[in-house]
């Protein structure tokens, strides 16, 4: 660099570092990946109405709870089990847990089976790969592997299992036709891309109740609050059921 | 303590560095003496696994080894087994990822040999591949034992390519990386630790022995 651009190029260095604009307010809420679809719809409503941006953060309930152990800066932390937020709490790191939706999971596949059969049915004729999402930190892995467990499938269906990371990835490997059945939310199931496949509902599994929580270190704890006040309003309900939730 | 993620991993680091260096060391010959046209549009190729993150050539692979991808349909038909989600699925994603750590070194090695060797190889009445067996590898052993190191360790650190691919089965694609990985999310920190000292002391060990061999050999 010759000497003479030397000023010029310090000043753009010093401008570069203070034009970023004031830190608006903003919320950060880390979400578990089976809520992505009606969070994202629901962040824009809220930014509509109050003006309020919200930064979201996605992954599996047991990833998001050990980032949050660690003190990750999220305001809120929307979780698909009830006991992460609860150990938060008794741990003192969030305030007060509170449902926000139960969901339900079921078996999806991008192939063609037989409309009557049941979700059974269909996973033992089948052959190929089942994914299902990590069951030590994946809620939505834990029930259908607990469910397996319960109907004694686990054993003859246990070398057909793949893992993903969260609900996410057990989808994407369905999606992709690497698996053959992925275990995911219905949420899922019936979004743009889950009505390219089919699904089937599993009665035997009990839904997956939803729960979060606000972290103490929020420091937009006022924010999180009105933001969980807007989760449990009646027509922010309406829509979250619309999205395949109960 | 369970160590076959460990095993695992050496198993694969192993198996993928013999079958890419029997890959690399034939088109880094063909690279250095015989350019052809068109080649910088090859090497740019070759060095793409240097760039593109993991996640998009994990999920690039995805989409291309499923049942429903090019090279998975053809791998069902002639083998009637899927590739996706199996040992040798990561073996061929190890591989692709690691083709420059092989043949850039080997490139290199290659490059610097003196070319009267081949001149005369020829001139003795010696095939073009009878010169590669018999001149230009047993004079190019640094240069190879070199790639195959690179290739070594970086097999045995590959990580968000299995992550997509792999389906994390134990005893077949759940590696070291994702072990620990996945003890890490589920807070079991105490295996964790476990499997990570392990693979540290093991990858020490290799480099160690690597680095020992070297001395002698500049010694000798």
């Amino acid at each position: 660099m010759k000497t003479s651009s030397l000023p010029a190029f310090s000043l753009f260095l010093v401008l570069l570092c203070t034009a970023a604009p004031a830190a608006a307010e903003k919320l950060f809420i880390a979400s578990a990946a089976n809520f992505i679809r009606p969070l994202e719809e629901l962040s824009s409503i809220y930014r509509q109405q109050k003006g309020t941006t919200s930064t979201l953060s996605y992954g599996s309930s047991g990833k998001l709870y050990a980032q949050l152990l660690q003190g990750a800066p999220y305001d809120m932390f929307l979780s698909a089990d009830k006991d992460r937020p609860q150990l938060l709490y008794e741990k003192g790191l969030c305030e007060a847990p509170f449902q926000y939706s139960a969901g339900q999971v079921v078996l999806w596949s991008r192939y063609t089976y037989p409309a009557s059969s049941s979700w059974q049915e269909v996973i033992l004729q089948g052959d190929g790969r089942i994914a299902l999402s990590n069951p030590d930190t994946a809620p939505y892995g834990e029930i259908p592997m607990r469910t397996l467990q319960q109907l004694h499938l686990l054993q003859s269906l246990e070398s057909r299992l793949v893992y993903g990371q969260s609900v996410g990835q057990s989808f994407l490997f369905a999606r992709s036709g690497a698996a053959r059945f992925a275990f995911i939310a219905l949420s899922q199931a019936i979004s743009p891309e889950g009505q390219k496949g089919h699904y089937w509902s599993i009665p035997e599994s009990n839904p997956v109740e939803q729960w979060g929580c606000i972290t103490t270190h929020s420091r937009h704890a006022d924010l999180a609050r009105d933001f969980q006040s807007f989760l449990t309003t009646e027509s922010t309900r309406a829509l979250i059921r619309r999205h395949g939730y109960l | 303590m369970d160590y076959t993620p460990l095993i695992l991993s050496l198993q694969l680091a192993g198996v993928t560095t013999i079958l890419l260096l029997l890959f690399a060391a034939p088109l880094a010959y063909v690279l250095v003496f015989y350019p052809m046209r068109g080649i910088t549009f090859v090497e740019s190729l070759l060095g793409l696994p240097l760039v593109l993150p993991p996640t998009v050539f994990g999920f690039f692979l995805l989409m291309v080894m499923g049942p429903e991808g090019v090279v998975g349909r053809l791998h069902q038909n002639a083998l009637g087994s899927p590739l996706i989600f199996t040992f040798g699925g990561i073996v061929i994603a190890a591989m692709l990822h690691g083709i420059p750590y092989a043949v850039q070194p080997l490139k290199g090695t290659f490059a610097k040999l003196d070319r009267r060797l081949l001149e005369s190889a020829s001139v003795l009445g010696c095939s073009r591949s009878s010169a590669f067996f018999r001149v230009v590898l047993p004079n190019s052993l640094p240069g190879i034992a070199s790639a195959a190191i690179l290739c070594f360790a970086h097999t045995m650190g590959e990580f968000g390519v299995i992550l997509m691919i792999g389906g994390s089965i134990p005893g077949e694609t759940k590696v070291a990386s994702i072990a620990v990985f996945e003890y890490v999310e589920a807070m079991r920190y105490q295996e964790a630790w476990q499997l990570s000292i392990a693979l540290l002391l093991v990858s020490y060990t290799i480099l160690l022995a690597v680095n020992l061999l070297e001395r002698k050999n500049h010694a000798a």
